[in-house]
């Protein structure tokens, strides 16, 4: 039988024979997309480079990016928590926008998995392997590049994923949506223990100020979430903790375990930026 | 892990010239959002969703045959998504909204724009209602406007059996918007 065969008059089309409210509902459905500027932010949310096209380095490169505030506070159009990671990135290292965006590869494994993690509280391994291949793959185009990650974009792109980041072009229906679906989202995660991601961003905001506290926060998620979909992010967080409160020897034993437990990971780049 | 689907469904790349994300992602991802809406994937998390949608399509990206378009293969992948969302999510979301909120009654008088809404809202209700496999049909042709094919490629089942869904689906919605409307009478 060949398409034709069995293709229909669409509802929308005049003859279907549909009620008009079902009319309405379609044709109101069909226009129910996300304008240009949104489609360029959750481009920019990838962590991996995305170059090519119209926006090339636009959606991180231009407005937010350049306050170099971590609360992603700044003029930029996007509502969007890689926006202000780009920031730091790019004034950490050269001006080359490739290496912006795949500065933000690497630091945006630890937002992407957040973000997933908002979406699914509960210890819920399956997507993050996913993101990971994802960036794996991408990490091999650009092998330096990660490395220019310096260490305190991490915590700070973590910082600025907070759901407090202001939506600064709330005019349009569909941003004051994504900043209501985040205040949303932050409030399903706090169902029945304390969410990840707080255990997390805590830790990460504690690594340089207090170690220790950081090293605590990080216990307590592995004792509360043992199976997290983001036990490698933890571990990260572990060993920088580690780090800075001067105990290098901890901190290598465990990125030798982690290295040999997930000789495939990400954080392998970032592990040798750390010297580990 | 590997979803059953994506395994071996990619049409096979012919060596043209490769096919660049950013691209594919801004030719579709206006569709996909829209679609993984009326699939069921709250405003709050479409956008998430959306992201592991192409998420899987840059995993595959090399496996795509540039030559024909991967439309029917990224709606596939938008099925799987908001399916998997469906049952992660599903608990939760069901307490935190039960049902698609109404627009919210506005003392200005009838506008267009929120009559649209209103059944747009309506349709929702009725979406949540239907089985997976009918509403994806449904949405498929009626909203994305894919032809019978694709439907089928994207839902992986045959011709006459998306066919089958199809009409279900347009019957069962037909007869709850009638309801709706009595109701309201």
């Amino acid at each position: 039988m060949s398409d034709d065969d069995l293709e229909l008059i669409r509802l929308t089309q005049e003859g279907s024979g549909s009620s008009r409210l079902l009319r309405i509902a379609l044709e109101e459905a069909k226009r129910d997309v996300p304008t240009p500027d949104d489609v360029e932010s959750m481009l920019a949310r990838f962590p991996f480079p995305t170059p090519g096209g119209p926006g090339g380095a636009g959606p991180s490169g231009d407005g937010g990016p350049g306050t170099g505030s971590s609360g992603g506070s700044g003029g930029g159009p996007p509502p969007d928590a890689i926006g202000g990671g780009g920031a730091i990135v790019a004034s950490s290292g050269s001006g080359v926008a490739v290496k912006t965006t795949a500065a933000i590869c690497a630091a945006g494994i630890c937002v992407g998995s957040i973000a997933l993690m908002l979406r699914n509280p509960a210890p819920d391994p399956p997507p993050l392997p996913q993101r990971t291949n994802a960036i794996v793959a991408t990490a091999t185009v650009a092998p330096t590049v990660a490395v220019a990650t310096s260490s305190t974009s991490l915590p700070d792109i973590v910082a600025s994923s907070q759901p407090d980041t202001p939506a600064t072009s709330s005019t349009s229906p569909r941003s004051a949506w994504v900043s209501r679906s985040i205040a949303s989202a932050s409030v399903s995660a706090s169902a029945p223990a304390r969410p990840e991601l707080e255990i997390l961003k805590e830790a990460h905001a504690a690594l340089h100020s207090n170690p220790s506290r950081a090293l605590q926060l990080v216990d307590e998620h592995a004792s509360a979430y043992p199976k997290s979909g983001v036990a490698q992010e933890r571990e990260m967080i572990r060993m920088e903790a580690l780090l800075n409160s001067g105990r290098r020897a901890e901190a290598k034993a465990i990125a030798d375990a982690f290295r040999a437990r997930n000789p495939k990971s990400a954080y392998a780049q970032r592990l040798d930026a750390l010297g580990l | 892990m590997i979803e059953p689907s994506e395994k071996g469904d990619t049409p096979p790349n012919t060596g043209a010239v490769p096919l660049v994300f950013a691209d594919l992602f801004r030719e579709h991802a206006p569709f996909v959002w829209r679609c993984l809406r009326r699939l069921g994937v709250w405003p709050g998390d479409v956008d998430d969703v959306c992201q592991e949608v192409f998420l899987v399509v840059h995993r595959k990206i090399e496996d795509l045959d540039p030559s024909v378009s991967p439309r029917a293969w990224i709606y596939g992948v938008c099925i799987r998504k908001a399916s998997d969302y469906r049952r992660l999510s599903h608990k939760k979301r069901e307490q935190l909204h039960d049902v698609p909120p109404e627009p919210e009654e506005r003392s200005s008088g009838p506008d267009a724009s929120l009559d649209s809404r209103r059944a747009l809202a309506k349709l929702d209700r009725v979406l949540a209602t239907m089985d997976e496999e009918r509403r994806a049909a449904f949405v498929l042709y009626e909203i994305e406007g894919l032809s019978l094919q694709e439907v089928a490629t994207a839902c992986g089942c045959p011709l006459q059996t998306v066919y089958s869904r199809l009409t279900a689906a347009r019957r069962q919605v037909e007869a709850s918007l009638a309801e709706t409307k009595k109701e309201l009478r």
